[in-house]
């Protein structure tokens, strides 16, 4: 465990000793604010006047909070690539790679310490964005399980976009080529639920809604916490961080 | 029991065979120079010995560990260099010397400590509290070196630590690792000859992924690159005639005169390869002299001009010498 946290440490150190860490953390939040501000402006301008049956707590629900949760989620699926990519491709690049599998330490605790920092930097982001919810509370949302829940949905989702992203940066040297490889590795997982409408084969069909994030994270946006949903998440992780352990493991046969 | 051992290593990148059953012995406090020109083999054999590459087949021993069933063991006790040194520039010297303390497992207790010793045999003090990344190539391996140091390893592996560095640089590298050798054991590679001739106590010739000597350095010149030359002092007149007459002495391969001085001529001899071999037991000196005497040369001196690491390094590996020679 002192391992892992010394590689998670240096990780940590390495973002907030950069710009990315503040550069990547301010326009995450600036984006987030213009669509919360928007959410909010549409919802009081347009819905409540159009729709007065819409009118509180629902309506704040619906028409803001879980659109908010969706767009930040989106949101998560750009910014995951843009802070893992350099994990693993970094080390292999500048040769530090050696170092950390030179070291009496477990290739398993090499790829957590790596996706242990991910996460705690996207963690900092999604928690610096509380300030939303706390704005929605103030507002007359005071379902506070509901928000608990649909940020769990999101915390779900990082912990998935992070180990696609740590198993992509194994792949290769090049910090580019990981993260787009990423990207296209979470994209698929966005959007299979949406082809799995168009596939006739009943079963086909539902396993690609089973494997999809966007699937299973409605379940927490409407404050549904689903154990299906939080085993795909677990597997998920663990999938992709075995991946990347096999990858390291790889190097050594 | 031997300290290293090294036992038939075999390995193959594809179809290429890197490393073809290499087998020898590192005894401790050896410099252990692993010699051999670029692609021999020394960078896979290091990297097979630091527990970061399978080897085909072979084992090595650490005593009575095998790499085998001990990986962690050889990762724990082996301080590497590899060729490019595992820094990181965004880190300052001290933070990363920290770091690799505390991967390598050193008590919380004693980091400090280790990482002054680490500081102190390389003299960075004045580099402490700088980036990695601002630093000299000399430098940066100088802290490259250190991180071996901090975990105070019983074996310290450098893989080429004095390539791209300036003069002064070599020589404090020169310096270090003959430093090292009083509390480690010591291997390291280099393709660099005059490096291992005056760093190293032992060496291991490899070429194309065999091995062609193992052994202490004088050894190597002495056996394998003296007895086949021998420089000849004799006396007489007419001496361009005598060197028509040594060709036909036994074991004369060749008869080159040199010079004339104070009637006694000086002539450089090449001894029959399979003479040689035969007398591997006597010292061919005798067998030549014998020979000289019987048919009426009157030898003065004879002896074996010192040949250099270099020469003999280049008749094992039936590379060109005169190619490389302008070079070193």
């Amino acid at each position: 465990m002192k391992k892992i946290y010394s590689i998670w440490k240096r990780e940590i150190v390495f973002y907030f000793t950069s710009p990315l860490a503040y550069v990547l953390t301010a326009i995450f939040l600036l984006l987030l604010g213009l669509i919360f501000f928007n959410l909010f402006v549409n919802f009081v301008e347009n819905v409540q006047r159009l729709n007065p049956e819409s009118v509180g707590v629902a309506g704040l629900r619906d028409h803001v909070f879980t659109r908010f949760l969706g767009n930040m989620n989106f949101l998560f699926l750009l910014c995951a690539p843009l802070v893992t990519m350099r994990l693993l491709s970094e080390e292999q690049k500048q040769g530090t790679l050696s170092l950390l599998l030179n070291a009496p330490i477990s290739n398993w605790q090499i790829v957590l310490g790596k996706y242990f920092s991910a996460v705690s930097l996207l963690g900092f982001m999604l928690f610096c964005s509380v300030i939303f919810p706390i704005s929605i509370y103030l507002a007359g949302m005071r379902e506070v399980s509901v928000l608990v829940v649909g940020y769990l949905g999101v915390l779900f989702n990082i912990l998935a976009f992070a180990s696609i992203g740590v198993f992509s940066s194994s792949l290769s040297d090049n910090q580019l080529v990981s993260g787009v490889v990423s990207m296209v590795i979470v994209l698929f997982f966005w959007f299979i639920s949406w082809f799995s409408h168009s596939v006739d084969n009943m079963i086909l069909s539902q396993l690609m809604q089973y494997l999809s994030v966007l699937f299973h994270f409605d379940f927490f946006a409407r404050g549904l916490i689903s154990l299906t949903s939080v085993v795909y998440h677990l597997s998920f992780v663990f999938f992709f961080l075995f991946l990347s352990r096999e990858k390291l493991e790889a190097r050594y046969w | 029991m031997s300290y290293i051992r090294f036992d038939k290593i075999v390995k193959y990148y594809g179809d290429k065979l890197a490393l073809d059953e290499l087998s020898f012995e590192v005894g401790r406090g050896q410099v252990h120079g692993l010699l051999g020109l670029n692609g021999a083999g020394k960078t896979t054999l290091m990297s097979i010995f630091a527990a970061c590459l399978a080897p085909d087949n072979g084992e090595i021993f650490w005593e009575d560990r095998k790499l085998s069933s001990d990986r962690i063991f050889f990762k724990k006790n082996i301080g590497f260099l590899p060729e490019t040194p595992p820094l990181y520039p965004d880190m300052k010297v001290y933070d990363y010397l920290h770091f690799v303390a505390e991967l390598n497992g050193v008590p919380r207790g004693e980091i400090k400590a280790n990482i002054g010793n680490a500081i102190d045999k390389l003299q960075l003090h004045k580099q402490a509290s700088r980036l990695i990344g601002n630093l000299s190539k000399g430098l940066k391996q100088r802290v490259g070196v250190a991180q071996t140091l901090v975990y105070n390893p019983p074996l310290i592996m450098l893989d080429e630590p004095t390539v791209g560095l300036d003069p002064s640089s070599i020589l404090d590298m020169r310096n270090l690792i003959k430093d090292l050798k009083k509390d480690h054991t010591v291997i390291f590679s280099s393709h660099l000859l005059h490096e291992v001739s005056l760093v190293c106590t032992h060496l291991s010739l490899i070429h194309e992924g065999k091995l062609l000597f193992t052994g202490e350095q004088e050894k190597m010149t002495a056996t394998l690159g003296h007895q086949k030359h021998m420089e000849l002092l004799i006396q007489g007149d007419d001496f361009p005639a005598q060197e028509v007459l040594l060709r036909d002495i036994s074991c004369v391969a060749e008869c080159q005169f040199l010079g004339e001085e104070n009637q006694l001529g000086r002539f450089y001899l090449t001894l029959d390869d399979r003479k040689v071999n035969e007398n591997e037991e006597a010292d061919v000196r005798y067998i030549l002299l014998k020979d000289l005497i019987d048919n009426g040369f009157k030898p003065v001196s004879l002896y074996s001009p010192k040949e250099s690491l270099e020469k003999v390094f280049f008749q094992l590996t039936d590379a060109d010498w005169s190619n490389h020679e302008e070079n070193i």
